[in-house]
């Protein structure tokens, strides 16, 4: 069953982006963004209400660093991006990519922390991209023949 | 170009998750992803007045695009589920295996409105290298 939800978790991240792509073909990017933190911040306010789990203690923000709370802001930019993404490349392409730019950025985060690098991440990331533009490819070459 | 884009905006995501983890060490998960959809909340406000947008009705769209907010909760919902379950290795190939099938066949059937990109078998090189770049991130 957890094998099941870890897919599905997949299947998600690719579906609300698409969603979003989606919606902003009818309204701006920005409206699209505003729509998407509206909806999931009625979502986990419903969560938090129902099951709990929150602790939003006044005295504990401050143990916050100013880099905790600026999650969401890079978030907007996130969605904004994602809706131009998605629409330019194919859903496959644009779903890949991020996920390079996110493991090469772990990468360096980690690195700066003092984790060991590894060869074969970066071996990796260099396949995932040719396959990503071996397919673009075939994608552009298959538009031209039609 | 839009590829390098889309790989920055993954790096965005990188940030985002390095910045979460701060506010979930202290907070925990629920009131992390609430201060976070908060804060993002007012920030695309704040960008929506500042780029002089309207807004515009929401008349006659289909309910289902309306809401990727709950989707993405329900990502992050089970993006830590799984990693208490099945720890990191085995959530990220499982959730990658998900993404790769689910982009290829809206990809190829133009679902939800996106671009057809019909299949070729040629791509399932691609694809392979794609899945072997993950294992070998994975693993390595």
């Amino acid at each position: 069953m957890d094998y099941i939800l870890a897919t599905i978790m997949g299947m998600t991240i690719v579906i609300s982006m698409v969603q979003n792509a989606r919606l902003a073909k009818d309204i701006s990017r920005e409206q699209t963004t505003v729509m998407n933190f509206a909806t999931g911040l009625i979502g986990i306010s419903f969560m938090l209400f129902t099951i709990g789990g929150g602790h939003l203690t006044i005295g504990a923000w401050q143990s916050v660093p100013l880099f905790g709370w600026v999650g969401g802001a890079i978030g907007v930019a996130v969605v904004f991006l994602s809706t131009i993404i998605m629409k330019q490349l194919s859903v496959i392409a644009g779903s890949m990519l991020m996920y390079t730019g996110q493991m090469l950025a772990s990468f360096i985060i980690d690195y700066a922390r003092g984790v060991q690098l590894s060869p074969f991440k970066i071996i990796g990331i260099a396949l995932v991209i040719s396959g990503i533009y071996l397919n673009a490819w075939v994608d552009g070459r298959g538009a031209k023949a039609s | 170009m839009y590829k390098p884009i889309a790989m920055f905006t993954g790096a965005l995501v990188a940030l985002m998750i390095l910045s979460n983890s701060f506010m979930v060490a202290v907070f925990g998960n629920e009131s992390a992803v609430f201060v976070n959809h908060a804060v993002g909340l007012v920030t695309a406000l704040i960008f929506f007045v500042l780029t002089g947008s309207r807004w515009q009705s929401l008349k006659g769209i289909p309910i289902f695009y309306l809401l990727a907010g709950i989707t993405g909760l329900a990502t992050v919902y089970l993006s830590n589920l799984s990693f208490l379950a099945l720890g990191a290795t085995l959530t990220l190939v499982l959730s990658m295996f998900g993404r790769i099938v689910t982009s290829s066949v809206i990809d190829h059937f133009g679902l939800m409105g996106m671009r057809r990109y019909p299949f070729n078998p040629l791509k399932t090189l691609g694809l392979l290298l794609m899945a072997l770049g993950v294992l070998f991130i994975v693993l390595g």
